[in-house]
């Protein structure tokens, strides 16, 4: 039973690091695309308080409009680059998540239903607090 | 002139090797530097720090799992009691100003100063915990877990300022693993490692569709600290340790006067 537990860790492992790299690849493109974006010119060159400000305009946003302005209105290089760093963030959110399902599937195939049980009641947790929040906004 | 994102992303740097360099992780720093700093809304760095956790943790746990470091078996109980802080963290953090915000982040660093200063108890003959044993926690060769009702508290409490602050808590968390469960020292800081990316996940997901995650600041910090932290754990065995308790006091004392000052005076 603990050989099958030291098992499944190592398969973690192995799931967390690829997880992690690809995020992060995913991440690094988007912005380098970005930043590439802004010096080949397809985006204006906007001043750091600008920028800082404009940030204020999304928390007056109605529900689901954010997801609309997070990807950007931009087009070539700034949509891609936007794609990415969205895919890169949600890569890395959904790693832990993936994590327990995985676990909880590989511990009730090794027999440890109640473990298996507990991750899955975690992954439920975040699951409730994702859309009690979504229907409270 | 460089723009915002390549401000974030060397801030967010720096703030990840200081934090590795003084065992701290990004979260406690990159949101001071974010916030003071580089003058982004506590909210947002909030929000964004916590995807530097969820990155720096879901890397150093691959690494702890394959040294079969983490209690894996209590990480997964203890996850319940955390995820339900970091739930009840989004409650809070969603209905308190931004100058509370910094005023208990102030006074967080504070009490961790404190507790990094506290002297820990030596682990003598540990016997498992009645609920330890019905949970299956501690039985064969995994360590036997000493006092969970009281790790289980703890961890909640860490899991609320995790959330409200985009820390790790991992302060927190080892904690009560190596002093009240009586864990060995690596094993108590591995299993927190583990615990930290899903309780950070449970808070960043409710941000992420709150429209607090913004990608611009969340790329860039997820990024920097990573690599910041790496650079960190690597330079960590050439500095001295009694350099860093001293670096340690006076960069998280500092910070925390200066988040509670701007808690007090806007």
């Amino acid at each position: 039973m603990t050989e099958q537990v030291q098992t499944i860790e190592l398969a973690l492992a192995r799931m967390m690091r690829l997880g992690t790299n690809t995020a992060m690849t995913l991440l690094g493109l988007g912005l380098f695309l970005r930043y590439g974006s802004e010096i080949f010119g397809s985006t204006s060159q906007e001043s750091l308080r600008a920028e800082l400000d404009s940030l204020g305009r999304y928390r007056s946003l109605e529900n689901g409009e954010w997801i609309q302005a997070m990807l950007g209105h931009g087009g070539g290089l700034e949509s891609i680059s936007r794609g990415l760093l969205i895919a890169g963030v949600c890569a890395l959110l959904m790693l832990p998540s993936f994590r327990l399902l995985f676990s909880a599937y590989k511990l009730r195939a090794a027999h440890e239903t109640r473990l298996a049980l507990t991750a899955l009641v975690v992954f439920g947790l975040i699951l409730i607090g994702l859309f009690l929040t979504y229907f409270s906004h | 002139m460089l723009s915002a994102e390549i401000y974030i992303l060397l801030a967010s740097l720096l703030a990840g090797l200081v934090g590795a360099l003084l065992g701290i992780g990004g979260g406690m720093i990159v949101v001071p530097v974010l916030t003071l700093v580089v003058g982004v809304d506590i909210r947002y760095a909030v929000a964004a720090s916590l995807v530097a956790v969820v990155a720096t943790s879901c890397g150093a746990a691959a690494r702890n799992l394959e040294n079969g470091l983490a209690h894996f078996r209590l990480a997964t109980v203890l996850e319940v009691a955390t995820v339900t802080g970091a739930l009840c963290g989004v409650y809070f953090f969603t209905r308190i100003s931004s100058h509370s915000l910094y005023l208990l982040f102030g006074i967080v660093l504070y009490l961790i100063v404190g507790l990094a200063f506290f002297k820990r108890s030596s682990s003598g003959e540990v016997s498992n915990h009645p609920w330890s044993a019905r949970l299956g926690i501690g039985t064969g060769v995994d360590h036997p877990v000493a006092a969970l009702p009281v790790g289980f508290m703890v961890m909640f409490f860490a899991g609320i300022f995790s959330a409200m602050l985009g820390i790790g808590s991992g302060i927190f968390k080892v904690l009560a693993l190596d002093t009240a469960m009586k864990l060995p020292f690596k094993i108590s800081t591995a299993t927190s490692t583990l615990m930290m990316g899903v309780t950070a996940t449970a808070a960043a997901c409710a941000y992420f569709v709150k429209g607090d995650m913004r990608m611009e600041i969340a790329a860039p910090v997820a990024m920097g600290v990573l690599i910041g932290s790496r650079a960190g754990s690597r330079l960590l065995p050439h500095v001295p340790a009694q350099v860093l308790r001293i670096l340690f006091a006076v960069v998280v004392l500092g910070v925390g006067t200066q988040m509670l000052l701007r808690g007090l005076h806007g």
